[in-house]
């Protein structure tokens, strides 16, 4: 898979662009917005929107207007994330500064999964074992028992469930789950964890990975 | 400070009105009674010169028609006596007889020669009389006399009425001073409490707060003009500051980045966690870093903010965090009771105090320990609703939970990378923003007892 790294930073893009070699990536890297606007289409765009000689909306606007390959936008302002997803720019998903490369990872296989599965549209129901969850009707059933959740605690459930067996860090679940204005406390997460364990009926539902995050899996 | 103001304007009208009307009434008052007693004499004078004619024999006059005529006309009361102060004539007589007047002080003067003229009591008819008694004398000899008497009500009440206009016009003059004081402290005050609603917004936290600078005196122009400035420069330090704070988290994020892709680098491929230790604690602790960066945001954001406070069912809020939180609580092994019956509403940004209970809350189930339990309280204390959250874990000591809310300051022994040392300031910077308290105080089990205070909104 073809990775197009658009970041002008070598102290970011040179790591990366290892790591991802080492994950099976095939990275060209471009340090500038013309760079990028004149590569070759890959199979994902990851794009910093910073960039010195162009406004990293523009790049972006730019290779939408060419093609429809998916594009995570790097940013290091979290205010910035609501204009640039869905809206105009059209971008796919974004990481915010300081992400980790797993996190990373995980964002572009499911963005790539997403874009071969040939909609943006997550998929309207998921399903982990007996836990089923409806995005549409926002109703979550285990073996066929429907689960009372909370606004939250059904977005946090889902997040899991999308990646179901992967470790989701909790800054990742904060930016999914929670706007970027919330301040509350690093345990916010764990509450509603808590909260879904409880209602499941068997905590091994949801694993805590020390240190990193939370992984859902159904219990053997 | 209008009611000073108009006090002093009219305090000052009444005195100088005092001070310029007395005097006026008096002189009037004397003027006129040297008026009627010169009018009253000219006539006794003239009647005296009739009674003299009748008194010699000469001339038959009817003097007591002539008294009658000028009692009919004037209301003066003319008595005419003879040498012996016997009456000869009387307009008003009281008896059939003559009467004898020389017992009367002012006939028996005028029987010696004297002319007396004035003011005196009479016991007789119990009023004030102007009198004038002249003698009929010719020749050297006293024949007689004629007294003219009048009663003094008919002066007094010309007096009185002057004195009543005079205060009438005193009335008028501090009424108009009443109307053109309070307009004039009016000009003075309306600034002053312009300036002062300024003062007051920016002590709320309004930076962005002026007072007018175009109206009142100039001295209270020029105070404003200060203030402005004042305000204008704090604005200028605050938002430097915030903007230093968000700037240096931002910048922060790209080479924190940088370490934590380089450290995860170093991470076999396969992805197994936790082959080396200290390369798993140096990922935790960019992580950490990155916790700080994002609290250090969210730290400056809350003091930037300016929130509208509205009334919160404090209730609600409490039992909605009691419901939220008793589940983790469970997982750790700790009973989490709430009280939060006939809690009066509270004033609060919306979504602070939720965001301050589960700080509090983040640091009772840290501190308490397996088997306990954690308590949210709430209480009314006079204008006052104090939310609490009480643990029973070991506790602080006043010192400590004195700098609790420092920013960066950890508790002695807490463990090592846990928490970023924000949150408590975190919370201080919110209570303020919503117009509240917040403090840490010794529980009566040892714990401690996290407290915000918010005013009621009635």
């Amino acid at each position: 898979m073809r990775v197009l790294l658009v970041e002008d930073d070598a102290s970011i893009a040179e790591p990366l662009r290892r790591g991802l070699e080492r994950e099976g990536f095939e990275v060209t890297q471009a340090r500038t917005g013309a760079e990028a606007v004149a590569a070759a289409t890959p199979d994902i765009v990851l794009l910093d929107l910073g960039l010195p000689d162009m406004d990293g909306y523009e790049v972006c606007r730019r290779i939408r207007a060419r093609s429809s390959v998916p594009i995570i936008v790097v940013t290091s302002r979290s205010e910035e994330v609501d204009r640039v997803v869905g809206l105009e720019l059209g971008a796919d998903d974004y990481v915010v500064k300081p992400f980790g490369f797993r996190e990373l990872v995980a964002r572009i296989r499911a963005v790539t999964r997403r874009a071969a599965a040939g909609g943006a549209e997550p998929a309207v129901t998921l399903r982990v074992g007996a836990l089923e969850l409806d995005r549409r009707a926002r109703r979550a059933a285990l073996g066929g028992n429907e689960i009372a959740l909370t606004p939250k605690e059904f977005d946090l459930l889902a997040l899991l469930m999308e990646d179901a067996g992967a470790a989701l860090s909790r800054r990742r679940i904060l930016e999914q789950v929670w706007d970027t204005h919330w301040y509350g406390t690093p345990k916010t997460i764990d509450v509603h964890v808590a909260s879904i364990r409880k209602k499941l009926g068997d905590a091994r539902w949801i694993e805590t990975v020390r240190g990193i995050g939370f992984r859902l899996e159904e219990p053997r | 400070m209008t009611r000073r103001l108009m006090l002093t304007y009219l305090s000052l009208a009444a005195f100088v009105l005092l001070i310029l009307e007395v005097p006026l009434g008096a002189s009037f008052a004397r003027q006129e009674r040297r008026q009627i007693i010169a009018d009253v004499q000219r006539d006794a004078l003239v009647l005296a010169t009739y009674a003299e004619e009748v008194l010699e024999g000469g001339i038959k006059l009817d003097l007591a028609r002539i008294a009658a005529d000028y009692q009919l006309q004037t209301s003066g009361r003319v008595v005419v006596v003879d040498a012996t102060g016997l009456a000869i004539a009387d307009s008003a007589p009281r008896a059939a007889k003559p009467a004898d007047f020389s017992s009367r002080p002012e006939i028996a003067a005028a029987l010696t020669g004297e002319l007396t003229s004035g003011i005196r009591h009479s016991d007789t008819l119990a009023t004030d009389l102007v009198y004038s008694a002249v003698p009929v004398a010719s020749g050297g000899r006293v024949l007689g006399a004629v007294r003219i008497t009048y009663p003094a009500t008919a002066l007094s009440e010309r007096i009185n009425r002057n004195w009543i206009a005079l205060g009438m016009i005193a009335l008028i003059v501090l009424a108009a001073a009443s109307l053109i004081g309070w307009l004039l402290a009016r000009s003075v005050t309306s600034p002053v409490r312009d300036l002062e609603d300024a003062a007051a917004t920016l002590a709320r936290g309004d930076l962005g707060t002026r007072a007018p600078e175009d109206s009142g005196p100039p001295e209270l122009r020029a105070l404003a003009r200060t203030f402005n400035e004042t305000a204008a420069r704090l604005q200028v330090l605050m938002d430097s500051q915030r903007a230093f704070i968000a700037d240096a988290s931002h910048q922060l994020r790209t080479p924190l980045t940088a370490l934590r892709l380089r450290l995860e680098s170093l991470e076999p491929v396969d992805g197994a966690a936790g082959e080396s230790e200290d390369l798993d604690a140096a990922v935790r602790e960019s992580w950490r870093l990155s916790q700080i960066v994002d609290e250090l945001l969210a730290l400056a954001s809350a003091e930037s903010a300016n929130p509208e406070r509205m009334p919160a069912d404090v209730g609600a809020i409490v039992r909605d965090r009691h419901d939220a939180w008793s589940a983790l609580a469970e997982e750790r092994g700790v009973t989490l009771r709430a009280e939060y019956a006939d809690v009066p509403t509270a004033l609060v940004a919306p979504g602070h105090l939720e965001q301050i209970l589960d700080n509090y809350l983040s640091n009772a189930l840290d501190a308490a320990p397996q088997n306990s339990s954690v308590a949210i309280t709430t209480r009314r204390a006079g204008d006052w609703i104090e939310i609490g959250v009480r643990d029973e874990g070991p506790g602080m000591s006043d010192q400590n939970r004195a700098r609790a809310f420092d920013r960066f300051w950890r508790a002695p022994g807490a463990e090592r990378g846990s928490g970023s040392g924000l949150g408590l300031a975190i919370v201080q910077r919110l209570a303020n923003a919503s117009g509240g308290e917040a403090e840490l105080r010794a529980a009566p089990g040892g714990g401690i007892e996290a407290v915000i205070r918010l005013r009621t909104s009635d």
